[in-house]
């Protein structure tokens, strides 16, 4: 290390005495440090235990929304049933679809089964099926013919089958089988976009404002933040710190991944400020202002618990990274109560914020697609320390709010 | 035991030799952090924080270099740290009072034995003792405490020389008492 000056006497007599100085430390401060090392161990076992949970949480929650997804995937022309077994000695059914009644334009189906038995000397069922009524024609014939597993069918009826039949489906089913009728065709998700305003609710005054609120927080030093605590004697000077509350406003993208699940991602400004305001000393008093600009990237999972007509509950869960884009300073000066100046800054924000929100929402449909929405939750602020000094730098967990408006827009 | 057998044990997790480590060094670190802190109960927290970490990183330590250095420049970054967070100054106004044109005289540095002069450095304002111990123990630059402590490098050189000035006027009176 270069030293700025060779004149080093006084340093080097100092560092001499200094460097090689021992002071024996307490008795029990050994085990205060091997007591202190396993409440450390205990604390990392807790957090590996919690993202244990975590992660099975997730792992439940895709399988659910595994789950919701159907076996089938409808398409126009399909009639989906639920494969409800495997087994080869179990019926099998063999389903085909008219064409939609073009006549009057309805959407129903006249579904046809024909079942049969892969039993040796196998009895040949032949179920004719309506949407209304799965019993009202059933026939019975002989298998004649020798060829295991190939039935005789009536040759006009199924002639008639053939021109009907777009898709044909073969589907497993168990001896107990009851026909359900076809499931309504997958209802149509939507994806929206939309604006939104959130903001961090006020959690109260802190228990001690002046300098404790400062000295108690965990964040980052940038240059302004060095340059304070040195000129106001390492905060000691400050009398009292306020914050404005946090502003956010963005853009949000809602795409459906099922019925019930729902993905939310955005972008968003966020604008924190506050006021650090000094004691008169001398007649002289300072206050430092800060506005920090952010954009933050949130991405969430949404789950719908009550899906109405109108209203929908849901609870989401999301991620956001935001980024700093500038740190904005200015100290005021007054003597004797008189604005003297103003010194401006203008600083990077290094590094990352990191936090998780969960939260529970409603939606309210308006007319032309059209969603109010409006969720409240908790926001637990990760990385405070490499961001400068504010809100979230004095408590990790705040309540959090978001509003606004989705517009649903297409298939 | 040399240094590097003890360092290789401590790394596979003899808790014997983490012991034998610690009965080693914390003399000298304990001295270092006594300089960093403001008082003693506050230099015990920072050893206590400092050998914690020189635990949890001992995989990170390169066998190329002096294993004391790196435990030394572990316990000064604890106490930095820990200064940030924690530490206040009991008397804002104070040091303005010592301000004065004198320039320490290392004649009478010279005459303190150590445990007195840490006891001096302990009492100065916490920006000053924090420049001085970087600047004129540890021996880093003014530019590469600036950097450490996210202030400008002018800010550096002021705190320091009004340290040195404030050092001196301890010792006159100090001297004085004698």
């Amino acid at each position: 290390m270069k030293k700025d000056n060779t004149e080093r006497t006084f340093e080097s007599i100092l560092s001499r005495k200094l460097a090689e100085a021992e002071i024996a430390p307490p008795d029990d401060l050994w085990s205060r440090i091997e007591h202190k090392r396993k409440n450390t161990r205990r604390l990392i076992f807790l957090r590996v235990a919690a993202t244990l949970v975590l992660f099975l949480g997730s792992a439940y929650l895709i399988h659910l929304m595994i789950s919701e997804s159907p076996i089938e995937t409808a398409s126009n022309n399909d009639t989906v049933i639920e494969v409800k077994s495997t087994s080869l000695k179990e019926q099998i059914l063999e389903i085909s679809e008219s064409q939609p009644n073009d006549d009057n334009g309805s959407e129903n189906m006249i579904a046809m089964a024909v079942a049969y038995e892969i039993q040796p000397e196998t009895e040949f069922k032949k179920i004719d099926l309506t949407t209304t009524n799965i019993s009202s024609d059933i026939t019975h014939a002989d298998n004649q013919s020798g060829n295991d597993g190939d039935p005789e069918i009536d040759e006009e009826e199924e002639q008639a089958v053939e021109n009907k039949t777009i898709n044909t489906k073969i589907v497993l089913l168990p001896d107990n089988f009851e026909y359900e009728l076809p499931k309504e065709k997958k209802s149509v998700q939507k994806w929206s976009v939309g604006l939104a305003y959130g903001s961090n609710i006020d959690r109260g005054p802190a228990a001690q404002n002046g300098p404790q609120r400062l000295t108690n927080s965990s964040f980052g030093f940038d240059e302004f933040q060095g340059e304070l605590a040195f000129e106001t004697v390492y905060f000691q000077q400050i009398e009292n710190t306020s914050f404005e509350p946090p502003f956010s406003i963005g853009a949000l993208v809602n795409l459906p991944i099922t019925n019930r699940f729902r993905l939310e991602a955005g972008l968003f400004y966020t604008l924190l400020a506050h006021e650090s305001r000094t004691m008169v000393i001398n007649n002289k008093q300072s206050v430092f202002n800060t506005r920090l600009h952010y954009l933050g990237i949130p991405v969430g999972i949404q789950w719908i618990i009550i899906n109405g007509r109108v209203i929908r509950f849901y609870v989401s869960q999301s991620l956001v990274i935001e980024k700093g884009l500038s740190a904005e300073y200015s100290a005021d000066r007054y003597e004797k109560g008189r604005f003297q100046k103003t010194e401006q800054s203008r600083e990077e924000i290094r590094g990352v914020q990191l936090s998780g929100n969960s939260s529970i929402g409603m939606e309210f449909s308006l007319p032309q697609n059209f969603a109010l929405f409006g969720q409240a939750g908790v926001q637990v602020y990760l990385m405070n320390k490499t961001q400068p000094f504010n809100l979230r730098s004095e408590h990790m967990i705040w309540p959090a709010v978001q509003t606004g408006i989705r517009w649903r827009i297409a298939n | 035991m040399d240094e590097k057998q003890l360092f290789r044990d401590c790394l596979n997790g003899d808790r014997r030799a983490q012991k034998s480590l610690y009965d080693r060094y914390a003399g000298k670190m304990f001295a270092v952090c006594m300089r960093y802190a403001k008082d003693k109960t506050t230099a015990e927290d920072y050893l206590q924080e400092g050998f914690i970490r020189v635990f949890r990183k001992l995989n990170t330590f390169r066998e190329e270099g002096s294993f004391e250095g790196w435990i030394r420049t572990i316990m000064v970054n604890t106490s930095l740290e820990m200064l940030r967070k924690n530490d206040l100054l009991a008397d804002s106004d104070d040091y303005m009072r010592h301000i004065s044109l004198a320039q320490p005289d290392p004649g009478i540095i010279e005459q303190l034995h150590e445990k007195e002069l840490i006891a001096l450095i302990q009492q100065m304002p916490t920006g000053f003792r924090t420049v001085f111990n970087l600047y004129a123990i540890e021996g880093y630059n003014h530019k590469e405490i600036g950097e450490k402590l996210q202030i400008s490098e002018g800010t550096s050189k002021s705190q320091y020389a009004r340290a040195k000035i404030w050092l001196q006027n301890k010792l006159i009176s100090t001297n004085e008492k004698r």
